[in-house]
């Protein structure tokens, strides 16, 4: 054995050491464990969820080829649809960011609701569909009539 | 460098093992960072037997005969070409290409999964790590690719001639990249087994993980009957050899596997089934590989033949007996989500396409293992014959091309007689009519006109699949039919692939109708000048020349061949002997068209220059290549990656799908 081939053989054996046993010193990574659990638990939804809507793609298809029944369709469609809703209830429990979403839905409902009462109060309304428009705006909500003088 | 690639099989060895135990307790007690090193290890394992890889490569091309495996495979003759695949030509060196192979594999399923199937995980790295170790066990102490001879011999005795040739230079790792592949959907379903996550997830990640290694032994069998046709100069592509077989075996299974694991994804059935199917496809594997390595059959191509056969009997047993007890064990969650409804139906259709698979499967074995099984039994080696597998095998595999056209145009749940009248009308009207012609034009062998007639149809309604699904994508998008056939293989690359897939399969059996059916064979006695018709061919032997090269001496005899009075081609079969190797090899002669394949033989030769010739007409070989390239393309279309197409759910107001569900 010559001197460049037992280099080559102990600079291996060493990287191969530091290599694996790094994880083992570095520590801090239970948190990583369980972000991963709760991870796959959505993942695995998410693919049921996706599972289902390429059934219903393909049931559809086959519906409109003519390898399925309409009534059978209808029936098997009607189970589908059920159990992707079944799935989407769960998704929506498993996200930890589903609580945010309804909260943002909800502010976006009552910002809407204000929008609407400000239309109510105000006199002006659309010139293109008659709708009431909040103060000062720039489109029309409804019809997308420009409500800006034109230069 | 000899000794840095001996120290790194050595270092894998030991990485293997570490991270087998390393990550086995780290889920018994929940350490991730155990887990993580285990990965590396793996990661590791890759690395240092690419290095024992360079290592070997290294020492044969610079010629270094002290070892003793770069002696026996490669000289100071041969061209850098065949130097790379001496690699791979004997047994050391094409064990250390299946570890590679394999370890390359585990890297890249350690490397997608860092933040995917982390519950799996901790028993995919072990599993791999098994079947590493078995491979590094042998390599480390029984088969040395780098032990060394005392004196280093003056010159190696170089690759063996058969297999200095192009598609032998591909073929076995294309071979071994199916093979080993199966190693990965086994360890996946371990995992889920012995983590209990057994819901479609596990099957959903190893999908694509299936097709792969299952296009690679397609190309890997198909380059082997290829090889065998245009090398070992028998007029065939087949002979049902234990070799072959072991290649066709876990074929088979993952074929079986690649469909009904559809129902199991769409239906939520045969999870026990489909379980079995990749334990069995990963058993036969390895089972094909002691069959390969081990010499307990002597095959007319079994390169390297030693007593290897314990090592991998052993540890056969022992991944068997863990994988069937798991499967046991996790039966109770195993049960299906839904029952079959009727027997005429897609699922059902599915289960007979598994049946026959397996049936055959089970036949092969049986005809391969049967000398050693005789032996046993009466204590005489009896091998079975190809007329035996013939016999069983054209039946079921017939049955299984009229499942293929069948099964597509059936409803899942239950066909109605309408569903059947609908679909089934123009194919069956095709392939009558395609048989009446057939018959009328002089075609009378009864099983040539069946399996023509079932190819027909099964092409039909593959036609009929395509035109349908493009008019039905056209009423629904617009646009041009060419825009509707694109989006309708994009929309779903999986199906259509698969129908490209089965288009192959029909060419293929319409080659080995051909070729069977119609084959002519003569043997011929000629003196120069003399001529003499086989077939619609006319050949005229002209001379016979001879040719000294550094490595063989070659005799070649120059063949005019007409047709019809008509000049076709001259052709030049040859015989060569090589010196190192003290062995004759037969260069064949070909002639190929789409019609049939003119092969010619060298036989013999007299010193007044009579020569023997054996000349086959094969009909419509050149459609099994071709059926093959098709299957190729298939395959590709439905393991493309999709992306980046938003799905939508047809008009009745389901939401908006985002990118499609191909996360394999």
């Amino acid at each position: 054995m010559n001197t460049a081939d037992i280099v080559v053989i102990v600079v291996m054996a060493i990287g191969l050491v530091v290599w694996i046993g790094e994880p083992l010193i570095r520590r801090g990574r239970m948190r990583e464990a369980a972000a991963d659990a709760q991870g796959d638990a959505i993942q695995r939804l998410t693919l049921q969820k996706e599972t289902l809507y390429t059934a219903i793609r393909d049931l559809d298809f086959d519906h409109q080829t003519g390898k399925v029944d309409t009534e059978d369709h209808a029936d098997l469609r009607r189970q589908m649809e059920a159990e992707a809703a079944d799935i989407l209830r769960q998704l929506d429990l498993a996200d930890p960011l589903a609580d945010l979403d309804l909260v943002v839905e909800q502010e976006i409902l009552a910002y809407r609701q204000k929008e609407d009462t400000a239309a109510l109060a105000s006199e002006d309304t659309c010139p293109a569909c008659g709708t009431g428009l909040a103060a000062d705006p720039t489109y029309c909500p409804i019809c997308g009539q420009s409500l800006k003088p034109t230069v | 460098m000899n000794d840095v690639g001996g120290a790194a099989l050595q270092f894998a060895f030991v990485a293997a093992l570490y991270a087998i135990g390393t990550a086995l307790i780290g889920v018994r007690t929940g350490r991730q960072e155990m887990i993580r090193s285990a990965e590396r290890a793996t990661l590791g394992v890759f690395a240092l037997v690419s290095v024992a890889m360079l290592a070997l490569l290294f020492a044969i091309l610079t010629h270094d005969f002290r070892v003793q495996y770069v002696a026996s495979v490669s000289n100071l003759s041969m061209p850098v070409f065949y130097l790379i695949a001496s690699l791979w030509g004997g047994q050391e060196g094409s064990m250390l290409l299946w570890l590679w192979v394999l370890t390359l594999y585990g890297a890249i399923a350690v490397a997608q999964n860092l933040h995917r199937n982390r519950e799996l995980m901790p028993y995919v790295v072990p599993t791999l790590m098994a079947t590493s170790i078995l491979f590094l066990a042998i390599l480390i102490f029984a088969e040395n690719p780098f032990h060394e001879l005392p004196q280093a011999p003056l010159d190696g005795q170089g690759l063996n001639p058969l297999l200095q040739n192009p598609l032998m230079v591909i073929h076995p790792p294309t071979l071994y990249l199916g093979f080993v592949g199966f190693a990965v959907p086994f360890s996946f379903a371990i995992g889920a087994l012995a983590s209990g996550r057994l819901d479609s997830q596990w099957v959903r990640s190893i999908r694509r993980w299936t097709l792969i290694p299952w296009l690679f032994l397609t190309v890997g069998i198909l380059l082997g009957g290829q090889w065998a046709y245009v090398e070992l100069g028998w007029g065939g592509y087949w002979a049902w050899d234990p070799v072959e077989n072991a290649s066709l075996l876990p074929w088979l299974t993952a074929t079986a596997f690649l469909h009904s694991v559809m129902i199991q994804e769409k239906k939520g059935m045969l999870k026990v089934w489909n379980m079995s199917l990749v334990i069995l496809t990963y058993g036969l594997s390895i089972f094909g590989t002691f069959l390969t390595r081990s010499g307990v059959i002597s095959s007319v191509h079994a390169f390297a033949e030693s007593s290897l056969g314990v090592y991998f009997l052993i540890y056969l047993a022992i991944a068997l007996t863990i994988a069937v007890a798991l499967l046991v064990w996790r039966l109770p969650q195993l049960r299906s989500d839904h029952r079959l409804e009727s027997v005429l139906s897609r699922e059902s259709s599915f289960l007979f396409n598994n049946l026959f698979f397996v049936g055959i499967m089970f036949s092969v074995l049986w005809g391969t293992l049967f000398p050693i099984i005789s032996e046993a039994v009466r204590g005489v080696k009896i091998s079975v014959a190809a007329p035996f597998f013939n016999q069983v095998n054209v039946p079921l595999g017939l049955a299984l091309l009229l499942l293929s056209g069948v099964c597509p145009l059936i409803a899942w749940r239950k066909g109605s007689v309408r569903n059947f009248q609908r679909n089934f009308l123009n194919p069956l009207v095709v392939s009558l009519l395609g048989v009446a012609v057939l018959y009328g034009s002089g075609i009378r062998h009864v099983v040539a006109l069946i399996s023509l007639s079932i190819c027909l149809f099964t092409f039909s309604t593959i036609v009929l699949e395509f035109y349908r699904g493009t008019r039905a994508r056209r009423a629904s998008t617009g646009g041009t039919t060419w825009q509707a056939f694109l989006s309708l293989m994009t929309r779903n690359r999986r199906r259509y692939g698969g129908y490209i897939i089965h288009f192959g399969v029909v060419l293929i059996f319409v080659g080995i109708t051909g070729s069977s059916a119609y084959k002519i064979e003569r043997d011929i006695v000629l003196d120069p000048m003399e001529q003499t018709t086989v077939g619609d061919f006319t050949l005229r032997y002209e001379t016979l020349e001879s040719d000294l090269q550094p490595t063989h001496e070659s005799v070649r005899a120059k063949v005019e061949v007409s047709r019809n009075g008509r000049y076709v081609t001259t052709l030049f079969p040859e015989r060569r002997f090589y010196f190192a190797q003290n062995q004759p090899t037969t260069e064949v002669a070909l002639r190929t068209s789409l019609l049939e394949d003119l092969y010619i033989i060298l036989a013999g030769f007299e010193p007044s220059s009579t020569a023997t010739f054996k000349v086959f007409v094969n009909p419509l070989v050149v459609w099994l290549w071709l059926g093959g390239l098709v299957m190729i393309v298939g395959t590709l279309i439905a393991i493309w990656p999709e992306r980046g197409q938003p799905a939508r759910i047809g008009a009745r107001g389901t939401p908006t799908v985002g990118a499609a569900a191909e996360q394999g």
